[in-house]
């Protein structure tokens, strides 16, 4: 990334971690609130909770300033503090099973909002594109969480498989075995859920 | 023939391969069917997949304008990158993963783009709200210092004025309520007047004699012919 005007991620952490720059911790949390709350989304399936995971991720972050590596890469330590969050939230659900796993609907307030900023597309187009957007969240909460975050951080936030690999403390290998396994169930569990292969034209 | 393991699949579905690598394996999929029918599957799961991509819209603190140039662009690229996939082809016997590939290639560059404006859309932002916050602060402190100066030589003045205010509006309220009640005296001798002229109309019409009437009737009738 090029932040011409500004400093690195890491040399914002290094700010926060050694002086309490709250300026640079408020950098951070304004660079990277938007991609660590879709990964809660997409991992939780809940648009609202997602907003409170990141919340928590940016506290942890900071109030476990002291432990970062200066030597590692800022975001791969709050992708994995964003994961494991996850992980603590799903946990949780499934012992108390009056909040399954479900993606909202899109009548939940202004942050199940859906929007498709200049795309042109007609209402009805919309509509489609907003069905097979349902399925193809719902088909992801049906996957086993060690795919799912696969999935999530290569395919939605565009993370390479050994930056993935650095985030879940797995070998590169093993990512791209899940990511292939992923793809394998996704495209089955689409086809369950009607989602046509393809584009629907 | 040996096939490329999934894993390498994988690493050519999202573009990682190196370019001599992924040539390769474009050279393999040409060839081999069988791994031709695994990838088109993979690609058409992916592509779904994409359906998820843009709608996931999250609680916006702000407008994303940048989201509508890149689009534009977007399918702009994507259309010359098709129209030079189909012209080659028709030339060059191309295959479609060669053309896909182009198109995945034009499409991890507008992503590039796309971050690229979103960070400038940022710095922007940033930039606007520092430049405001400063101008707002410089106009507050301004017009503290000018209300405080202000304050000082004007609050005798103003103290006087308040008390002569005061005070008129003491004996504006004293004139109200005298006017009110002489208003109030003059309609309530009006009332008793009418009651007085209705209550003997009412009186002519009752027979002379009745109970009710008796009195007033014997009172009014000397005046009655």
């Amino acid at each position: 990334m090029t932040w011409s005007f500004a400093i690195t991620d890491e040399q914002a952490m290094w700010r926060v971690q050694n002086a309490d720059d709250h300026a640079a911790f408020a950098q951070l949390v304004e660079r990277w609130e938007q991609p660590i709350q879709r990964l809660c989304a997409r991992m939780t399936g809940d648009l609202h909770r997602a907003e409170d995971l990141a919340q928590e991720a940016f506290s942890r972050v900071f109030s476990r300033r002291r432990d970062y590596q200066p030597a590692a890469k800022f975001s791969t330590w709050l992708w994995r503090i964003a994961i494991n969050l996850c992980h603590d939230e799903i946990r949780l659900r499934r012992r108390r099973p009056e909040h399954p796993l479900e993606p909202e609907t899109e009548d939940g307030g202004e942050g199940g909002a859906v929007q498709f900023p200049g795309s042109g597309l007609s209402p009805a187009e919309v509509v489609e594109k907003l069905e097979q957007a349902e399925i193809v969240r719902r088909a992801l909460l049906q996957l086993p969480e060690s795919y799912r975050e696969v999935v999530v951080l290569r395919h939605y936030e565009g993370l390479k498989f050994h930056e993935i690999a650095d985030v879940l403390g797995i070998p590169e290998g093993t990512v791209k075995s899940r990511m292939f396994e992923a793809l394998d169930r996704l495209g089955g569990i689409l086809k369950r859920l009607g989602a046509a292969p393809g584009h629907p034209h | 023939m040996k096939h490329p393991e999934n894993e390498q699949w994988m690493s050519f579905l999202y573009g990682e391969l190196a370019p001599s690598a992924r040539r390769e394996a474009d050279r393999h999929l040409r060839e081999c069917p069988e791994c031709r029918q695994r990838v088109e599957q993979w690609r058409a799961t992916m592509g779904l997949l994409d359906a998820d991509h843009a709608t996931l819209a999250l609680p916006a603190r702000r407008e994303r304008t940048w989201f509508a140039v890149p689009a534009v662009r977007w399918a702009l690229a994507a259309s010359v990158v098709l129209f030079a996939g189909f012209a080659a082809g028709r030339v060059t016997g191309v295959s479609r993963e060669e053309v896909a590939r182009q198109i995945a290639a034009a499409r991890a560059e507008i992503a590039t783009d796309l971050r690229q404006r979103h960070e400038d859309d940022l710095k922007a932002m940033a930039a606007a709200t520092v430049a405001a916050t400063t101008e707002q602060n410089r106009q507050f402190l301004a017009e503290f210092g000018r209300q405080f100066n202000a304050a000082r030589s004007e609050e005798r003045r103003d103290w006087i004025a308040a008390l002569d205010a005061l005070n008129r509006q003491h004996s504006d309220d004293l004139a109200e309520v005298k006017s009110g009640l002489n208003a109030l005296a003059r309609k309530t001798g009006a009332g008793f007047q009418q009651a007085e002229s209705q209550l003997n109309l009412l009186a002519s019409y009752l027979p002379a004699g009745t109970d009710a009437g008796g009195a007033l009737d014997s009172s009014l009738s000397k005046e009655k012919p």
